[in-house]
Parts: C-alpha cells; structure tokens; sequence
C-alpha cells in the first residue's frame, strides 16, 4: 500500500472520518477552507517573514479579505502600514518589470506606495511572453499567467498579456467589471455556486462562459418579468 | 450485563480506534514534516470541520459556555448573541478568522512539538476544536471592538427591529429560531444549543458531536422537554385566551 492509499485509509478511520464528522465537514467547501488556510499562511507571514515579504503578505491578506467582505484594519500592523508607506523603495526595490498597472485599478487602496509595485507574483516576466513560452492561455493556477484588464488593454501591453485578454478565465475583478457589480458580489455568487469557479482567494477564477451565462440569464429573467 | 452498558462499552471502544487510527495518521504526517500535499489535505478537512462547528456553536451561544469553561468570560451580552444567531456573514467570518489563527499554532504547539497525544484522551478534532478556542476571545472582541460592529448595533438595536432579509427560508428560520430562543431561559445554554441546531437542520448526530454529549438520547431528551414544555405553553396561553 502506498503512503497516499495509506493516507486516505486512515483519514477514513480518524476523528475526521466518522459520518457525522464527515456530514459537519461537507457543510464547508474545500475552497472556502483554502482560503481560510491562505489567510493564516498571510498572517504567519507577516509575523514571521522578512519586511518585503510582509508588505507583499499585508497587500494580499487585506485585499484577500476585502474581497470576502471581512474586517481588515487590524489585521495588518500599523508598523506594517507605515513601513509601507515611509520606506517604499527599499521595500520595493526589485527584479520586477516596472510598468506593471495596479491591480485595484481606479480602486486605489490605502497602501499604495510605488506606482512601481509589482502587481503581480516576483515571478513576473523580465521580455515579453516568456512566462508563456508554449502559448497555453487556459492555465489558471499561476498568478502570473493572468493579467489585470487595464494591463492587458494598455496601448504597451506586451504580445502575450493581449492574448491573454481572451482567457478563458476570469478573476473575480474582472468578472465583476464584466457583470458590472462589486467583487463582494461575484465572490457571494461563487460561494453560492450559482456561479462555478476554480482556486481561492486572489488565485479565484471563474469561466468566462459561465460569467456570460449568468448574465444573459439574468437578462431574459428581467425580460420575461418585463 | 445490560445494553446501556454494553453500548457504553461499544462507544468508548470506538473512541479508542479512532484516536489510534489519528495516532497513525499523525506519525504519517510526520514523516513529511507535517507539510506537502497530505498535510494540505488534511489541514484542509481539519479546517472545514471547524469553521463548521465553530458556526454551530455561535448560533446556539453555545461556545460562550464552551469559552469560558476555559476560563474565557466574554460575558456576551443578550444583543450579541442575537446578532450571532441572525447574521450568517458574522458567524462565517469570525469562525474564518478564528480557524485562520488557530491553524498554525495547532501544526506547531501540537504536531511538531508533540502536544497532542493517543493517550490525552481527546481525539485530533476535538484537540482542535480546544486549540479554537482559545483564538475565538481575541476574534470576537476584536469584533466587538470595532468601530463597524457599534454601527452595526446602532443600525440594528434589537433583533425585533431588524430589517430582514428577503430570503423567505432565512426570514421563516430566523422567527421560528427567536420564537423558540424566547422560551428558553438564557441560563439553560446547553438546551438553547440544541434547539437552535435542531432548527437550523443539523442531525441529532451532529448535535451530538458538535456538543460533545455522549449519545444521542441525551440530545432526545433535551428536545423532548423543551416540546413538552413548549405544548404546556401553548395550551395555557389558549386557555387564557378563552378565559
């Protein structure tokens, strides 16, 4: 038997596999529960980690909980807040392409420090396309693979960011561009499941099809009610 | 021997099984340093688990109780745990952040460090449930605190005044839920608990492991008596009614 037979062997017969504990556990989707698991791996970050990585774990974590309509001020330190705002370019100094838009957009939030800050992971791409050398626009569990849509229409956006621009998927703020309502909003129809999607958090993302499905639905419901 | 006891003897043998089998699985997690994908797995469903019991446990009021069985006396007052009871968002979020908190303190004080063991007497969740715990004080006066909560509370003084939502199932659930609270003396924790799980549609199993009772007769007999005593009322405000 291999390790990961054995594991879901005594998975089964644990505290964790008794039918009322499984009933109790299903009535919480696993993708809720990753996101719950990204936020303690941002808090331990912020705790823990070097100042860079702090301010990168504090830029996600608020906007993480943002997006899920939570309480986030006194989540971030304000040691953290003030790092941010008094000692941008130190921080912030760093391998990443610098004509990178932020990803609020017009939202601009209350840590914005650089209009140099990298929006995406420090994986980002140093010439244009070489994080899609084989030209697959359907992978979703990268952030670096997808682009915010005021980048990809930016009249500088590279050859591979306008590709992407016709992904497949779409992050929870573009959806909620598309649809023209708040993210809170399209998160609560992912929670939902009215809407599906794959990955969590600021990773979420949700077919565009099914963003177009929902909508047209929508339309024909007012229509028929009209 | 009688079948009361023979079903006493049953459960503490399967309690015993189930703490070795999260003996087993623990040494396996060991061997990957309690990370990688099975650890991912698993901390996954741990999560789930109690963000789930966490949300229960606020509903009914219950975890004040369970908080200050372990020395947390967060002295709610009536309008929070009417607020708890009502707002779903609330309950998700505080459970969320309390499970958010709790996780890697749990992986370090009692995998790595060796806290948790066979022969303690608790299993892996209800270990967890414990390490919960001890996070949900800092949450909810964190909550309490804030400067959103007090607006909230200003917006919404009275559970009565609440402007409901137009969800019919939440609007119908949420009555039957505060007519049913209102009966029940506030002291009577453990009965308000069983009655608002059995209202929002968790099994008597469930009741009875979220609770932590031993059988299910016991969550049978709570409810038994709270109908009881439920009819006697109806019955009495009826007859003053004709009178």
């Amino acid at each position: 038997m291999d390790k990961d037979e054995q594991f879901a062997e005594l998975m089964d017969k644990s505290s964790l596999g008794t039918p009322q504990a499984r009933r109790i556990t299903q009535r919480v989707t696993p993708e809720h529960a990753e996101t719950v698991r990204r936020i303690a791996h941002l808090r331990n970050e912020i705790v823990h980690g070097y100042a860079r990585d702090r301010l990168a774990a504090a830029r996600e974590l608020v906007d993480l909980l943002r997006s899920l309509g939570f309480a986030w001020r006194e989540e971030v330190p304000d040691e953290l807040v003030n790092l941010a705002l008094n000692h941008p370019a130190e921080l912030l100094a760093s391998d990443h392409a610098p004509e990178q838009a932020d990803p609020l957009g017009e939202e601009q939030s209350w840590w914005v420090v650089s209009s140099a800050e990298p929006t995406l992971s420090p994986k980002q791409p140093q010439s244009p396309d070489s994080s899609d050398p084989d030209g697959d626009e359907d992978d979703v569990t990268g952030r670096e693979t997808l682009e915010h849509p005021t980048t990809a229409a930016r009249p500088g956006a590279t050859a591979g960011q306008r590709r992407r621009k016709e992904s497949k998927f779409l992050s929870a703020d573009e959806a909620a561009r598309v649809m023209g309502v708040s993210r809170t909003k399209v998160y609560r129809l992912v929670r939902q499941r009215v809407l599906p999607s794959t990955g969590a958090g600021s990773n979420l993302r949700i077919p565009r099809s099914a963003v177009h499905n929902y909508m047209q639905k929508s339309h024909t419901g007012h229509k028929d009610a009209d | 021997m009688d079948p009361r006891q023979r079903k006493e003897i049953q459960r503490l043998q399967e309690n015993l099984e189930r703490r070795m089998a999260d003996q087993q699985l623990v040494r396996l997690l060991a061997q990957d340093g309690f990370t990688g994908p099975r650890y991912d797995a698993f901390e996954n469903d741990l999560a789930r688990y109690a963000i789930s019991v966490l949300r229960a446990w606020m509903y009914s009021g219950y975890i004040f109780k369970m908080a200050a069985s372990r020395g947390f006396g967060l002295n709610p007052h009536e309008l929070d745990l009417e607020r708890l009871a009502a707002d779903s968002d609330l309950r998700e979020e505080l459970a969320s952040m309390t499970v958010a908190m709790a996780l890697p303190r749990f992986r370090q004080r009692a995998f790595v460090d060796g806290g948790w063991t066979f022969d303690g007497g608790a299993g892996i969740t209800t270990y967890f449930m414990g390490a919960c715990l001890y996070d949900f004080p800092n949450e909810f006066r964190r909550h309490r605190n804030s400067e959103a909560a007090q607006r909230q509370a200003l917006l919404h003084p009275h559970f009565d005044d609440e402007a409901l939502p137009g969800v019919e199932s939440e609007v119908v659930g949420r009555e039957v839920l505060r007519d049913a609270l209102k009966s029940i003396d506030p002291n009577k924790v453990r009965e308000r608990a069983v009655v608002a799980l059995t209202l929002d549609g968790f099994t008597q199993e469930e009741i009875r492991d979220i609770l932590g009772e031993n059988s299910i007769r016991a969550i049978e007999g709570v409810l038994h008596r709270w109908r009881k005593k439920a009819a006697a009322k109806t019955r009495q405000e009826r007859s003053e009614d004709r009178g």
